[in-house]
């Protein structure tokens, strides 16, 4: 089990992440001032943020990339809600590790064979696939002893 | 004497020792992606060799937290660790990566005083080349300048610092919390 206290940091700091990765659909009018954003700034190091593999609202990219913007929007969700279904629905899962393990090397694979252009995916694939991960860190976390 | 729990150990000894060595691969693979960058012709993409060089050192010093931890436990092998406290491992190699690549950064534009002018001046070169309307080209050409010589100014390097500290620090509280699962079966609440 993990403390309730802890799970609120982490939930409070990856949603931070999350609204960050978002934030330049609502604080930017353009691409040239998302080029220039500190939000983009921010993610540089840890994303290519290529601009066709970017979610857009009303023209305007995240500050991520698709798989990106699914981690982190899956890692605050689950960490909100895994431990209300852990406490009143599922109270044990013991395959966390193997579920974990089998999403990263999805994620690796789909990576990879897009690097290589074997297939092209789309944005809501790269969303999905990221989202699968992040969603298993957090059943990993909070389920595997 | 009681044996001490890895819960009453200090933590610092792993943090600091990881937090310099990922820092410093940060550090070098960022000036080697920023020479790429000024070495390069200007292809006119949206995406520079420095992105890739970047993504790479991040990604691996995202594990930080993680490796963190493995010191910790091989160093104390006494389980079990709490996974707040693992938590608090990444946490704070997360802040000493972002501290040590900054400052080396910092350092490099005193050994190299034109490094920040040649990446300006390559960035602006890219620019140039890109497919944008000329009124778009020169809004961000103007934009581009003007952000990065203040990254390189000391309120530039302090908002360098605080947002890595962020990205650095939530991603390896996240690995470190990882780490304890891995490496210490038997974690406490």
């Amino acid at each position: 089990m993990v403390s309730k206290r802890i799970l609120l940091f982490i939930a409070i700091s990856t949603s931070i992440l999350f609204l960050i990765a978002i934030s330049p659909y609502y604080f930017h009018n353009s691409i040239v001032e998302w080029y220039n954003s500190w939000q983009k700034l921010m993610f540089a190091d840890i994303c290519h943020q290529k601009i066709s593999r970017t979610i857009h609202q009303n023209g305007i990219p995240a500050a991520v990339c698709g798989r990106c913007l699914g981690i982190y929007a899956f890692l605050s969700i689950g960490f909100i809600f895994i431990p209300i279904i852990k406490r009143f629905l599922i109270e044990k899962f013991r395959y966390s590790k193997v579920l974990l393990l089998t999403m990263f090397l999805i994620i690796v694979t789909d990576y990879s064979l897009q690097w290589i252009s074997l297939y092209e995916g789309s944005n809501m694939s790269r969303f999905i696939s990221g989202s699968l991960l992040g969603l298993s860190t957090t059943v990993f976390i909070i389920y595997h002893k | 004497m009681e044996p001490q729990q890895s819960n009453d150990i200090s933590y610092w000894n792993a943090v600091t020792l990881t937090g310099i060595i990922f820092g410093l691969i940060v550090f070098v693979l960022n000036i080697i992606g920023g020479y790429a960058t000024i070495g390069a012709e200007p292809s006119g993409g949206w995406v520079g060799p420095s992105m890739f060089t970047g993504l790479f050192s991040c990604l691996l010093a995202a594990f930080g937290g993680m490796v963190a931890v493995r010191i910790h436990l091989k160093q104390n092998p006494q389980p079990p660790l709490q996974l707040g406290r693992g938590a608090m491992i990444g946490l704070a190699t997360g802040i000493v990566i972002a501290f040590v690549s900054t400052v080396l950064g910092l350092i490099w534009n005193i050994i190299d005083p034109s490094f920040s002018q040649n990446l300006i001046e390559a960035s602006i070169a890219n620019i140039e080349a890109m497919n944008i309307p000329e009124d778009q080209k020169q809004e961000m050409i103007d934009s581009v300048a003007a952000q990065m010589q203040q990254m390189y100014s000391v309120g530039g390097l302090v908002m360098a610092f605080v947002l890595s500290s962020l990205l650095y620090g939530i991603l390896n509280m996240l690995t470190g919390m990882l780490g304890v699962k891995f490496y210490s079966p038997n974690e406490e609440v």
